[in-house]
């Protein structure tokens, strides 16, 4: 054709000389570790552990058991103390009682304006009531003995 | 507060009893051996608690454990003191604040020797606390029916007769009626009314 004297000059992008690299495409298998060490671990642990917690647990109800029989070898002590003083205690709540309300008129000391708590003649209260003990006591010193039920021996 | 002029309190004198002043690790530390020493006492006071269900009643028995109890801790303090007092530091010091005595084997051990060796008082078995104990008194069961020990509620067993033997049985044949035909029926029972 006519008037195609000069040619543009361009750069053509080739491969490079030799050739590509090749391209891995088979497959590579991942990194493996094996598995019997777990698993004879595993089941080792299992069977060792299994008499050892059978032996601890032995050992573990033995000390309780240890612990539950010193508490009951002790409670006829703390019994009786608490049973002095809880009768020292209903004493003097009475007196102070009948003290107070001296002046009332027709007030019977132990009773709601005549009727009784106990209306058995026969009964007494073998656990002391928090009422019975601290009834007539000022909330300060009732405060004093919150911890009493947190004590234990 | 609850209380009447009626009823019946112990006055101040009945009452006064001398402290066991022991601290409660010192007392966990001796229990066992405490127990032991005061068993009599201990069991009178809690069965006379349990029967008549009534501390009025049980002044008396609270007295002689409390006694027996600052008793055998003023012997303590006269002849094992040392293995003592390390036991019951090392059970203040135990971890959680539980007082076990699985912190304190060897101590143990040792106040134990020493209360065999000495006080000629022997620890009981690990179970022995554990067990129903009996204990026999002179104190009278209670016979009022509100209480639970009294005779109302637990009548005495009544003396039966001994059962009639194989050689008495067979005087009776009447009564062998219904093993006419063996146990193959042991329910049935053949009334024979006349012959």
């Amino acid at each position: 054709m006519t008037g195609f004297s000069k040619v543009a000059v361009y750069r053509q992008e080739l491969p490079p000389r030799g050739g590509f690299t090749p391209i891995p495409w088979a497959r590579v298998p991942s990194r493996r570790i094996p598995l019997w060490p777990f698993v004879s671990l595993w089941l080792a642990s299992n069977i060792f552990g299994y008499f050892y917690h059978i032996s601890e647990k032995r050992e573990y109800w033995r000390n309780e058991m240890e612990l539950d029989e010193s508490r009951s070898c002790i409670e006829p002590v703390l019994l009786a103390e608490q049973d002095r003083i809880v009768l020292r205690q209903y004493r003097a709540n009475r007196d102070e009682e009948a003290k107070l309300m001296s002046d009332v008129p027709g007030w019977e000391v132990g009773t709601w304006f005549g009727s009784k708590v106990f209306k058995s003649r026969t009964y007494f209260p073998d656990r002391p009531h928090v009422l019975d003990y601290y009834g007539l006591a000022r909330p300060s010193n009732q405060r004093l003995d919150i911890n009493a039920g947190q004590w234990q021996v | 507060m609850s209380f009447t002029k009626d009823t019946k309190l112990p006055s101040y004198e009945d009452l006064e009893c001398p402290v066991v002043n022991v601290s409660s690790p010192a007392l966990r530390a001796g229990s066992f051996h405490l127990a032991k020493y005061c068993d009599l006492q201990f069991k009178e006071f809690m069965l006379c608690r349990q029967e008549e269900q009534d501390p009025r009643k049980c002044v008396k028995e609270g007295k002689d454990v409390s006694l027996c109890a600052i008793d055998f801790f003023r012997k303590v303090r006269d002849t094992c003191n040392d293995t003592f007092t390390t036991l019951w530091t090392c059970l203040d010091n135990a971890s959680e604040g539980e007082m076990g005595f699985h912190y304190c084997k060897k101590e143990q051990h040792a106040f134990e020797q020493c209360a065999k060796d000495k006080m000629n008082l022997e620890r009981p078995e690990p179970g022995y606390f554990s067990m129903v104990r009996m204990h026999d008194t002179k104190r009278p069961v209670p016979s009022d029916p509100f209480r639970a020990g009294s005779l109302e509620r637990h009548p005495p067993k009544l003396d039966l007769p001994n059962p009639p033997t194989l050689s008495q049985a067979n005087e009776y044949p009447e009564a062998r009626i219904g093993m006419k035909f063996g146990s193959r029926k042991p329910w049935v029972f053949e009334a024979k009314l006349w012959d």
